[in-house]
């Protein structure tokens, strides 16, 4: 049966997936190691420096460890291709509906479907959650939009008197930092809390926990949107022309929503098994605040943290954002490829572990 | 593994929910290690983690067909939450296989995702969207929602300002207008006044006459004799008794007058 057999495939392929990740971020960068002179990296006299031998070794080690954690977490789960009922989750929904606890599927994808099956709820979850924050308020919706303009009213009342950065438009370039890492770090601390948080709930009748994590994203991201009103406001009261290039705004958007689901996903299953995640993960959102130039210009880095940098997927979502708005610039398609990439590589690597382990979510809430 | 063929081979129509050698094992750890920097310490310095093992649930079978209404009793942990948790597919169950037919409703504690900040009507949305309806199905049952909660012009107040009884008629009424091939039943009847107690009775043998697979979970033996067709007596995890009603409870009462 090829039918079968191909979706033996994909089990094997989806369930292992953060394996397979490291597998090919160990081969590029045994490759990038070996390569670098050819690609003009580092144009040394030696054949091979002893720093292209430790990253290909590394390298080596490192896909070594995916291919292992691959197969111990594709084996196990993946369905053997004799079974008669194969739900990968994608059928469609049926009038009486059968839950087989012992039909072999691939949770990547289930997940992907009973997500769907719930979008309504998701729906429902945003709604709530954006009715309640703002119910009683006097300023309502309003809050959304003045909040982050007072943090920047501060900060650059704050920076422009204590520091001198020399950058155009510093306000806008504040805001706009603030604003998406703001999506960024809303987004996946809710989402950490999110599953912990509606267990009260998803003790009592089955929803999808992946649903919850998404609405977190779901209202952070609708924050962003009642924030960034007054942002382009606020960027033509202060002398940027409304540019083509604006129109680009919405890629470095979806990309850090992309990014920011899938370190929620990672963040809300780990919560679920360690209490103190909750912690850790406050402090290294704050070190990573602090690491990624959004209250400063990255000129202002030593010459080894600014190359870091170009690793930081969220200081070129942040750039290429500044870049468009302020700049009037469109970022090249390498760049804008790259990131994207990056994005959902993490998100599908976050979306594969989280449906991994939600299965054991009920046995510890 | 034998366990994979098809449950349901044809000639059993009626069969809506089949349990094979069921098992849930849950995992205490025998000391409280559950933070990651404690765990990571004890990964440096070489120990494992101890683990009580705790079987909430060993070797259950059961089959239930159309239209039975089944009663599950049992002590304070014996496992008959953790039975429904399996079949509404809130728990996978650590060993066996779990089969079921239709659409499985919980009647969850009334107002379990109610917020007290939205409006009644928002709730009600909600709480569908929570049952896994959608909003063109909640449109379609809201009028007949609120007549049966008898809430009037109040649906379009925040929950907050809601006496109790009010929350409780809405809650019900969200929960049970949902036509479900299944209908789970958590110790739900005992809450509210007479009148409203009456009216929960009420419903449930409409939808037991009405062909529903009920499954009724109560430490009010009489009401399970009334109610039901069939009941199972859990303890320890495992089903000491499946039989009549009246043979389950005796048994069960038995056994709870020799442990005194």
């Amino acid at each position: 049966m090829p039918d079968a057999r191909r979706q033996w495939f994909l089990a094997i392929l989806l369930n292992g997936l953060p394996g397979w990740l490291l597998v090919l971020a160990g081969l590029a960068l045994s490759a990038v190691s070996l390569l670098a002179d050819n690609l003009g990296l580092g144009a040394q006299a030696e054949i091979l420096g002893w720093k292209q031998v430790v990253g290909a070794a590394a390298g080596a080690l490192l896909a070594s460890a995916g291919a292992w954690l691959g197969v111990r977490i594709s084996t196990g789960t993946t369905p053997d291709l004799q079974s008669s009922t194969f739900d990968v989750g994608l059928g469609p929904a049926d009038d009486q509906p059968i839950y087989d606890s012992a039909a072999p599927r691939v949770p990547f994808l289930h997940e992907l479907s009973e997500l769907y099956r719930y979008r309504y709820l998701l729906r429902n979850l945003v709604g709530r959650d954006l009715k309640v924050r703002y119910k009683r308020s006097v300023l309502g919706f309003f809050w959304a939009m003045v909040n982050p303009l007072l943090t920047m009213a501060v900060l650059v009342v704050v920076f422009t008197n204590l520091f001198r950065f020399e950058v155009e438009n510093y306000p806008i370039f504040l805001l706009s930092g603030i604003l998406l890492w703001r999506l960024f770090a809303e987004g996946t601390s809710q989402a950490m809390r999110s599953v912990l948080g509606n267990s009260g709930l998803s003790k009592k009748i089955y929803i999808p926990n992946s649903v919850f994590v998404a609405a977190s994203l779901g209202s952070a991201v609708i924050h962003f949107l009642f924030a960034a009103f007054p942002l382009l406001v606020l960027a033509l009261i202060t002398g940027v022309a409304p540019q083509v290039s604006w129109a680009y705004l919405v890629i470095p958007v979806i990309q850090t929503t992309l990014f920011a689901f899938g370190i929620g996903l990672v963040t809300a299953a780990l919560a679920v098994f360690f209490a103190d995640m909750l912690d850790i993960y406050d402090v290294l959102l704050n070190a990573y605040y602090f690491l990624t130039p959004i209250i400063y210009p990255i000129a202002i880095l030593p010459e080894f943290l600014r190359r870091v940098q170009a690793l930081n997927p969220m200081h070129s979502f942040i750039t290429a954002f500044r870049d468009a708005l302020i700049a009037g610039q469109w970022p090249n398609l390498e760049s804008t490829l790259t990131a994207t990439i990056i994005a959902l590589l993490v998100t599908a690597a976050g979306w594969s572990l989280f449906t991994r382990l939600s299965d054991q979510f009920a046995y510890q809430v | 593994m034998s366990n994979n063929g098809p449950i349901h081979d044809g000639q059993d129509d009626d069969l809506v929910i089949a349990l094979k050698s069921i098992s849930v094992r849950f995992r205490v750890p025998t000391e409280t290690v559950s933070t990651l920097k404690e765990r990571g310490i004890r990964l440096l310095r070489g120990k494992s983690i101890g683990y009580r093992e705790f079987l909430a649930l060993q070797d259950i079978d059961l089959e239930i067909q159309r239209g039975e209404v089944l009663g599950i009793i049992g002590r304070n942990g014996a496992g008959k939450s953790t039975l429904l948790k399996v079949i509404s597919r809130i728990l996978r169950p650590t060993r066996g296989r779990a089969w079921v037919r239709g659409k499985v409703a919980p009647l969850i504690e009334l107002g379990a995702g109610f917020h007290p900040e939205l409006t009644g009507r928002e709730n009600v949305y909600l709480n569908g969207a929570i049952l896994g309806f959608s909003e063109a199905e909640m449109d379609e049952k809201f009028d007949r929602i609120v007549a049966f909660a008898e809430l009037g012009d109040f649906i379009h107040s925040p929950l907050r300002t809601y006496s109790s009884g009010m929350k409780m008629r809405l809650g019900f009424a969200v929960a049970t207008d949902v036509n479900p091939d299944i209908l789970i039943i958590d110790e739900i009847l005992s809450v509210g006044d007479k009148d409203f107690q009456v009216k929960c009775t009420q419903r449930m043998s409409r939808f037991r006459d009405e062909g529903t697979t009920i499954l009724f979970v109560s430490h009010s033996l009489g009401t399970i004799k009334e109610l039901c067709t069939r009941a199972i007596w859990i303890n320890g995890g495992r089903i000491e008794a499946d039989s009549t009603p009246e043979f389950a409870v005796d048994s069960y009462n038995q056994f709870q007058s020799i442990a005194q």
